[in-house]
């Protein structure tokens, strides 16, 4: 299925035409039971490790796609492919993002529109300094999972153009089509997000 | 560099490693087997490596095509939750054209009698008695930022650069016929038009319009608090912003072929 005709299905499941619905679940569950079947054999621990992982693979996947359609469809709705992202990779973030929540928290949560984007954030990130935030490469494991799980896909779509990839200014606009603006927001946000995470890392480990 | 990005470009060698990692562990092969495009060979291969080890039966039991059972389960949970658009309705009659005016001249010199101006006027009341009618419309309102962690997602937050903004136009019932979108934008005694580019809506189909941007690139509104009023209807329809001005000074939000929609908006 070439790119015009999968936006055209999802525009139309969208709408309710089941025709194209049953086309994007036929598209769209190969990638998402793949990144749910990586994460959790990539990731589970403890308890975790000893469920029947294709139980848990067929409820996970069953689940991105209730949340994709949750709530008039917000989720599939926030797709916005001039950012630079792919139906399939936008798709597979969300699946990520789902599965690290779960695998923290043993819980389906709602879904957060973008986290790093509340006001919140700012009044809960204390100044910490690099003495008091050493990492372990655990740690460094743990705070990237929690990345994930805290990211929006286009958050997380943006954490790699600019610190995976290391693209810069010019280019991150360029494959995204936000303004010089916006891209200096969303850095300043990922650096808040990051201090906020390392600090609550850095407390759970020295109460433990 | 400052710390924090030190942190961040850490983090990302970390992705990069455990990505690495992972495609070693898993290469692509457990994806074509998801998809069902393995070939006869590469099956083979993983059959084997299940058959030899513990991590790799587990992998086969994940990866292992779902079907088309799991697939047809998924389309009718989905079918539940997704709204679905009525049936077509009976298109309403379009009434009879009005009995011919009790005038002893014939149109052709009422239009000359008239002058051109008054008979466009004349015209335009005429075409507006033959537009469609549109259902009632509800609007949807979502994105900007949270104020608070756990606010309810599909309410509409604080819209500041970046942030994403949308806009679902949805009929009671399904609209045949074109249906746009004109909106304007009001603060105390000003109302203005707002005009939004054409690549941000979107028709989606049965009547139903979409606005979808990212505040500071298709989306520009300028600081404060506004009220957006979302005119749907038919193009030859909708008011301009003094008729909507006069609609709205009667407390009048709907009339034949439109129908404004009010959405309160904060900006930064």
């Amino acid at each position: 299925m070439d790119r015009a005709d999968l936006h055209d299905d999802v525009d139309k499941a969208l709408a309710g035409d089941e025709p194209a619905l049953r086309r994007l679940v036929a598209v769209l569950t190969p990638v998402i039971q793949a990144r749910v079947a990586r994460s959790l054999l990539l990731w589970r621990t403890g308890t975790a490790a000893g469920r029947d992982v294709r139980q848990e693979v067929d409820d996970l996947t069953q689940e991105i796609f209730l949340l994709l359609f949750a709530e008039n469809s917000k989720v599939l709705r926030s797709w916005q492919p001039e950012r630079g992202l792919t139906l399939l990779n936008f798709v597979g973030l969300v699946t990520e993002r789902r599965t690290a929540s779960f695998l923290r928290t043993g819980r389906r949560n709602p879904w957060q529109e973008d986290p790093t984007l509340t006001e919140e954030l700012d009044r809960t990130s204390p100044e910490v300094g690099p003495e008091e935030l050493a990492a372990s490469r655990e740690q460094m494991k743990l705070l990237l999972r929690r990345l994930t799980e805290e990211l929006s896909p286009l958050g997380r779509h943006l954490f790699d153009l600019l610190f995976l990839r290391e693209l810069d200014q010019a280019e991150v606009v360029a494959q995204t089509g936000l303004s010089p603006d916006a891209v200096y927001a969303w850095r300043s946000r990922l650096r808040r997000l990051v201090r906020r995470l390392l600090t609550e890392i850095s407390a759970r480990t020295s109460e433990d | 560099m400052n710390d924090d990005d030190r942190w961040l470009r850490e983090l990302a060698q970390v992705a990069n490693d455990e990505k690495l990692a992972g495609e070693t562990r898993f290469d692509g092969r457990w994806d074509r087997l998801s998809a069902g495009d393995l070939s006869s060979e590469e099956e083979a291969a993983l059959r084997a490596l299940a058959k030899t080890s513990e991590d790799g039966r587990e992998a086969y039991k994940a990866f292992r095509p779902l079907g088309p059972e799991f697939q047809a389960r998924v389309v009718q949970k989905l079918r539940e939750q997704i709204p679905r658009p009525s049936p077509a309705p009976v298109p309403e009659p379009v009434p009879d054209p009005p009995a011919p005016l009790p005038f002893p001249w014939p149109v052709r010199r009422i239009s000359v009698w008239l002058g051109s101006g008054a008979a466009a006027a004349a015209a335009a009341v005429l075409l507006l008695i033959f537009v469609p009618p549109i259902p009632r419309y509800t609007p949807h309102p979502s994105g900007g930022v949270q104020a608070m962690r756990g606010a309810q997602s599909d309410q509409l937050g604080t819209l500041v650069p970046g942030s994403t903004f949308d806009l679902l136009l949805t009929p009671q019932t399904a609209v045949s016929g074109d249906v746009v979108v004109r909106c304007f934008l009001a603060r105390g005694s000003e109302l203005r038009p707002w005009p939004v580019p054409e690549t941000a809506i979107q028709k989606v189909g049965g009547g139903v319009l979409r606005i979808h941007g990212t505040v500071g690139s298709e989306i520009v509104i300028p600081p404060g608090g506004w009220t957006l009023w979302a005119v749907v209807g038919r193009p030859r329809a909708l008011p301009d912003a003094a008729a909507l001005r006069a609609h709205l000074a009667r407390s009048q939000t709907r009339a034949r072929g439109w129908e404004a929609l009010k959405i309160d908006l904060k900006t930064e």
